[in-house]
């Protein structure tokens, strides 16, 4: 896994590449929380390189996504492969993340 | 059949995650297939190493058989921890909005709805997990 991010705007611009999973996970949800700022009002991560997403990656969203809704803010996951756009379907997390049905 | 038998620790996660690409090596050209049986192995090989040995620590055996007759992929764990049975394990609430989510329970709620059958049994002190998935060429 390998994350990048970036600030523009009070956005943060996340980019995800690999397998987010039990080994990697809080690596993720801390590269991306280490940049938040008061003055962050959105997330966008695009994970169209994202190869698969196991339970532990699906907590670190969630906890993301708790903070920017108590904050609010909002955030927008985009670019979900096959198996990845499964995964959020079987989860609940298509509506969670307000993911467009396909 | 391929066998792993392995420390039931976190830590070894790559190396069961490599052990499972070369058992998966005749039929990596069903990524989806190879993709799912991923999550679902890293989902219970955590779990057991989170919570059967209550931290004293023991081993985990896993195998994969690949039926070339139907494409079933057989996996069994099997640990001497303490008897535990995921099925009876309740389901996450899948529809609830973000705030109201819980974190727990969702890997075996995954294992369940990717797999095709899901069994567990306890037997001679030891837990055994079933999944079979069928393999769509």
């Amino acid at each position: 896994m390998k994350v990048s991010v970036e600030e523009q705007d009070h956005t943060l611009l996340a980019i995800v590449h690999g397998k987010v999973d039990t080994s990697n996970a809080s690596d993720f949800e801390k590269e991306i929380v280490s940049k938040l700022d008061e003055k962050c009002r959105k997330i966008h991560i695009d994970i169209s390189d994202m190869e698969y997403i196991s339970s532990a990656g699906l907590r670190a969203l969630l906890r993301l996504k708790k903070r920017m809704d108590a904050n609010e803010g909002s955030m927008a996951v985009e670019g979900a492969n096959e198996v990845v756009y499964e995964t959020f379907m079987i989860t609940g997390f298509l509506d969670l993340l307000g993911i467009e049905k396909r | 059949m391929k066998t792993i038998k392995i420390e039931a620790d976190t830590k070894l996660l790559d190396e069961v995650l490599n052990w499972l690409e070369d058992a998966l090596s005749p039929i990596k050209e069903s990524e989806k297939t190879c993709q799912q049986i991923r999550i679902v192995v890293e989902e219970i090989f955590v779990n057991i190493a989170n919570y059967a040995y209550g931290g004293l620590g023991g081993e985990v055996q896993i195998t994969i058989d690949i039926q070339k007759n139907n494409g079933a992929v057989v996996i069994v764990f099997t640990d001497s921890g303490i008897p535990f049975d995921p099925l009876a394990y309740p389901e996450p609430d899948v529809k609830l909005c973000a705030m109201d989510r819980r974190v727990g329970g969702l890997g075996i709620y995954m294992v369940r709805k990717m797999m095709d059958s899901v069994s567990y049994e306890y037997r001679n002190w030891h837990n055994i997990l079933q999944l079979i998935k069928i393999n769509k060429f």
